[in-house]
């Protein structure tokens, strides 16, 4: 992971509330206080959420262009259109359980990337998740993860003299079982793994699980302690969180007990850059739903869970100032069948759509919800439109700002994967006025014409790209004639829908979300 | 004819000891109190001694057993004495030593212009003339012709009743320097393994490696030198026990009783069985007077070759005493049972184990064996309650795995070097326990064998069952050896099943079974994280079915190394 100052990844901390806004002029009082907040060297993190079973996507962001064509082919699932909390300006709605969600999309702290999966899926749960964890094509047998890869690159001597004052701190932390296949290396694991919930609160109160009755309980407490005591993180991790003497209510669930944990950690001053952790029970092959009502069960208890966990998890960082150095990502090793069984469940599928969040997350959508027709039949799945290693990638590129390319992400090694847009621009220095493009696009939406308006130096390059990022046209390439710069964009000739414009300059790149009727 | 004393070649030592030894002592508070005081309050629960265990072995208890007496078991042994009595498991397991092949040479290397001037490569080193040049490499290798003997023994205790008394009554092969000595010394255990304790130390005092490392052949009439006498009793015979009341007056005569006996340093020198001789002109011809606990006997000085004599005499005043027998059964205890000694086991268990002892004249065979088949033996609060020594810990593992060996006896110094200096690392260098008193956890309260873990050793053992299982264990330069956990799975009886599978596994690796948290996790990473174990039995059945289908080996490995990985890394995993 490179080096670089703070200042550099707190530009454009502000959540701005809405839509397609691009950057607003933030009230500048409170950006300082923001950059004050972050007065120490923290770097950026990444934590993923692993939703272990195989998440129903289509029950998770509902597409809406043929609601009646999905309720055909899905009756036994089906969440009544009412309920659902429709996406403005979109075509797709978001699961009744995912209220906050919906606000963090709404304040573009959350973006949707549609139908991600890879190509050949697997439909085996081991396999298919071995292939998300380790970053593989289908049938590319690995038993390594990518990012235990990547930081194998990174760091090639681990574990050898680690901690060490560079890197005083656990490279990956995970919770929840143990070892995961994510950040194994090829030659060696990365991760500190917290087993479980309890065992990290008894790290910092210097205990152990109950131990069995009798004269072998006794020796089994002290190898216990013993071996606690030698984590060689434990006492770093144990010292970040006695930093933390307040936290913001998080539910008291499987996956909030997790998240309390993370933002803990990083709050207290932890350089880890990468956490996994999981909420199971995903697997809903019946009993989805309730019979009755759609919308509770087994599936809404844990896309509520998701819910609250992140939102808990989001106000916290907010609280400890923390929120702008944090992105997350939801993922998990299918989607499930477009056609529902008659179990009240859904078997395994292919593509489902991943959440990627954060005050830096790109925010809005990328691809299109799916398109159902109804004529759907049981073996049919939802063709991809993202493969998960482009998301993999424009997260390390763009989060973590790496050049180094993931080791063995296919077995085509010249294979690459092409970004998509996930982390919002990156500013060197917020705070000076020279690097305030000030973009504004109007009229927004676009009918034919509208207004570019922005304030650059010297060369700029602007582009239309569509969803799927591919440039769709050159709209100027060359100097900047004045402050503030105008220029006529012509979408006369664009099919409706959503775009993006993109603005480079030698130091920066931004974009701006534009909707043509 | 040059002599050579304990430690002389210390120096030269460093170079082929690639681990420097660790002291498990230096942080802990050392008290002077007696071992019963310190034992865990739970033991006081044990209400049964040495009378015979009742009713037929449970599976865990024939792992215990066999566990305790050798090193680790395996998934086979199980299957073959999970149906036997104690009786016959033990008539097996406590057959005397047979023949077996000698260390030899190969440590030759010419490119590194190493080459043994006397021994062929491929040949024995045992009777080579000592050479100063050559040693080091030929006491590596003896170490690692050691641990060779362990990995490859069957269903016989022979080996750990070398331990056993390696532990007990120590040589440090470092120390002596001379291989031909330390092997004599081994091959004195082995032939006394399950024999007469009386003979044994007999032997001993005459052996040249103890004359080495403790002096006694240099002790004579005009420079007595206590040590070995002090130690025959204070270590070996008697104790510091309460009950145990010989004087320094008694260690002076017995110093004096032991002058004469020497080494036969042209026997070390040239090719040959180093030997050792009474030499009369170095022999004290007084008359020795001992204590009132030895019953104010005297033993009448002798002239000449009769000086020789002397020593019996000795001997039958010291195995006279009850504390002789009772000391040894102590021994046997802690070694065997528990390091902890309640006042109950002292009185249960060590007095009548001596009065047996006693019975049959310092024979140990049948006390021994009275002790594997009692009660006490495999009371719940006794099985799992020892923490594996490092040996226990990874020999045993190498063999409950099936691990690798060396194909022949060229090849086991390429193969069991790292294992030699991995175990020094945790408190265990094979051959050369860190004093005269022998490794601290077997005696030094109040930890005893807690003493084993600490935060480095536990790091490190974790370190080596984590690589072994999952990345592949550097064993030399050459070569990295991996754990074949498929295999392991495969000969387990039901390994579709994840709880079976879970379970006979901690029967094999574990002391205990693991408690349902632990266990749910390791069955969670099996599954990794489903919740229907038909999961983890299509993956495994898939695999059996075509066991060419790579994908499902991944998908298995996969699952299995994590779930090992933790399942290994439980505290369970420690104790035996």
């Amino acid at each position: 992971m490179k080096r670089r100052s703070f200042i550099k990844h707190v530009a454009h901390s502000l959540a701005i509330p809405g839509l397609l806004g691009g950057m607003g002029a933030p009230a500048f009082g409170r950006e300082v206080e923001r950059l004050l907040n972050l007065a120490t060297e923290t770097g950026r993190v990444l934590v993923l959420i692993y939703l272990d079973g195989g998440n129903d996507g289509l029950n998770t962001v509902v597409p809406l262009s043929n609601y009646s064509a999905l309720h055909s082919v899905r009756p036994h699932v089906i969440l009544p259109e009412d309920e659902l909390l429709e996406i403005p300006d979109t075509d797709f709605a978001f699961h009744p359980a995912l209220e906050d969600l919906k606000s963090l999309y709404t304040e573009r702290r959350l973006q949707v990337i549609h139908s991600v999966g890879y190509p050949q899926q697997n439909g085996s749960h081991f396999r298919s998740k071995d292939i998300w964890m380790s970053g593989s094509d289908s049938d590319q047998l690995l038993n390594s993860g990518w990012t235990g890869r990547y930081l194998e690159n990174e760091h090639p001597v681990f574990p050898e003299n680690y901690p060490n004052e560079e890197h005083p701190h656990p490279l990956a932390i995970e919770i929840g079982l143990g070892a995961s296949m994510l950040f194994q290396g090829e030659k060696i694991g990365f991760s500190m793994v917290i087993n479980n919930v309890n065992s990290f609160y008894e790290l910092l109160e210097n205990e152990v699980d109950e131990v069995p009755d009798g004269p072998v309980g006794e020796k089994i407490h002290y190898i216990r302690l013993m071996a606690q005591q030698s984590q060689k993180y434990g006492r770093i991790v144990k010292e970040a969180a006695e930093k933390v003497t307040f936290q913001r209510p998080f539910p008291e669930t499987r996956l909030g007990n997790q998240m309390k944990i993370v933002s803990r950690l990083i709050a207290g001053g932890l350089n880890t850059p990468l956490y996994l952790v999981r909420l199971g029970g995903f697997d809903t092959h019946d009993n989805q739903v309730d019979g009755a009502d759609h919308t509770v069960g087994r599936h809404t208890n844990r896309l509520k869970d998701l819910n609250d966990s992140i939102m808990a998890f989001m106000k916290d960082l907010e609280y400890h100032g923390t929120a702008d150095q944090v992105m997350g990502m939801t993922f998990s090793e299918f989607g499930r069948k477009i056609v529902s069984n008659a179990s009240g469940g859904t078997d395994h599928g292919a593509a489902a759509p991943m959440f990627v969040f954060g005050n830096m997350s790109e925010g809005t959508y990328l691809g299109e919800a799916p398109r159902i027709t109804g004529s759907e039949v049981y073996r049919d799945n939802l063709p991809m439109q993202f493969d998960f290693r482009q998301v993999y990638t424009s997260l390390l590129s763009q989060w973590f700002e790496s050049d180094s390319s993931i080791p063995m992400m296919s077995k085509n090694v010249s294979r690459r994967f092409d970004q998509v847009p996930v982390i919002r621009n990156t500013l060197t220095n917020p705070l000076s006025p020279m690097e305030r493009l000030d973009i504004r696009f109007f009229p927004n939406p676009v009918i034919d014409f509208s207004t570019l308006s922005f304030n650059a130096d010297g060369p700029v390059k602007v582009d239309l790209i569509d969803v799927n990022g591919r440039v769709l046209g050159n709209l100027h390439d060359g100097d900047a004639p004045g402050r503030p710069f105008n220029l006529i964009v012509d979408m006369s000739t664009y099919a409706p829908g959503r775009y993006i414009i993109q603005i480079l300059t030698t130091q920066i790149r931004k974009t701006v979300h534009v909707i043509k009727v | 004819m040059k002599i050579i004393k304990a430690g002389q070649y210390n120096d030269l030592v460093k170079k082929y000891r690639k681990v420097e030894p660790i002291s498990l002592t230096d942080h802990i508070q050392l008290k002077g109190a007696k071992s019963k005081d310190y034992a865990n309050k739970r033991l006081l629960e044990i209400n049964v001694g040495l009378e015979p265990f009742q009713g037929n072995l449970s599976e865990r208890q024939v792992a215990h057993l066999i566990k305790r007496i050798s090193f680790g078991v395996t998934t086979a042994e199980i299957n073959r004495y999970r149906s036997q009595s104690i009786d016959q498991i033990l008539d097996q397991f406590l057959l005397p030593a047979g023949n077996s092949p000698e260390p030899v040479n190969n440590y030759n290397n010419v490119g590194e212009g190493k080459i043994d001037p006397e021994v062929p490569e491929g040949e024995s080193f045992v009777l080579a003339a000592f050479d100063d040049d050559i040693e080091g490499d030929r006491i590596v290798s003896l170490k690692t012709w050691m641990i060779g003997r362990v990995l490859n023994s069957q269903d016989t205790a022979l080996e750990k009743m070398i331990l056993f008394w390696w532990n007990f009554l120590p040589i440090k092969l470092w120390d002596v320097f001379i291989s031909k000595i330390g092997y004599r010394y081994f091959k004195m255990l082995e032939r006394n393994a399950f024999g007469n304790f009386k003979t044994l130390i007999r032997e001993l005092t005459l052996d040249p490696g103890m004359l080495i490392f403790l002096s006694g052949a240099f002790n004579n009439r005009n420079s007595p030198d206590e040590n070995f006498a002090r130690e025959l009793q204070e270590l070996f015979c008697l104790g510091r026990g309460e009950d145990s009341g010989y004087t320094e007056e008694d260690i002076r005569n017995t110093a004096r009783v032991l002058t004469g006996w020497t080494i036969d340093w042209e026997t070390v020198h040239e090719t040959g069985e180093p030997q050792s001789y009474f030499n009369p002109e170095a022999h004290h011809t007084g008359d020795k007077q001992f204590s009132a606990f030895y019953g104010n006997r005297q033993i009448r000085g002798r002239e000449g070759a009769a000086g020789a004599e002397e020593l019996d005499e000795l001997l039958d005043m010291i195995f006279g005493t009850q504390e002789c027998a009772r000391h040894l059964a102590r021994k046997i205890y802690a070694f065997f049972v528990t390091t902890e000694i309640t006042n109950f086991a002292e009185i249960n268990v060590i007095r009548p184990l001596a009065d047996i002892i006693r019975q049959n004249d310092y024979n140990i065979y049948p006390a021994l064996r009275t002790l594997l088949r009692s009660a006490h033996f495999y009371h719940e609060h006794i099985i799992g309650v020892s923490i594996k020594n490092p040996f226990d810990f990874t020999l045993g593992f190498w063999k409950s795995f099936g691990m690798e060996l060396a194909a022949s006896a060229q090849e086991e110094r390429e193969m069991y070097e790292g294992v030699l200096w991995q175990m020094a690392n945790i408190g265990m260098e094979m051959g050369d326990p860190p004093n005269v008193a022998g490794w601290p956890p077997y005696y030094q309260v109040p930890m005893l064998d807690k003493i084993w873990i600490n935060t480095d050793t536990i790091a490190r053992r974790v370190f080596l069952t984590d690589s072994l299982v999952f990345w592949g264990y550097r064993l030399s330069n050459r070569s990295i050896i991996t754990a074949d956990v498929i295999n392991f799975v495969e000969g387990l009886g039901n390994p579709e099943n994840p709880n079976d599978l879970i379970n006979d596994s901690a029967l094999i690796l574990l002391g205990v079974n693991l408690g349902p948290i632990q266990f749910e996790q390791v069955k969670q990473v099996l599954l990794s994280g489903q919740e229907q174990d038909y999961y983890w039995t299509g993956a495994w059945l898939s695999y059996q079915a075509n066991k060419n289908d790579r994908e499902a080996r991944t998908v298995v490995l996969n699952r299995l190394n994590p779930a090992f990985q933790i399942l290994l890394q439980m505290a369970e995993t420690q104790l035996m």
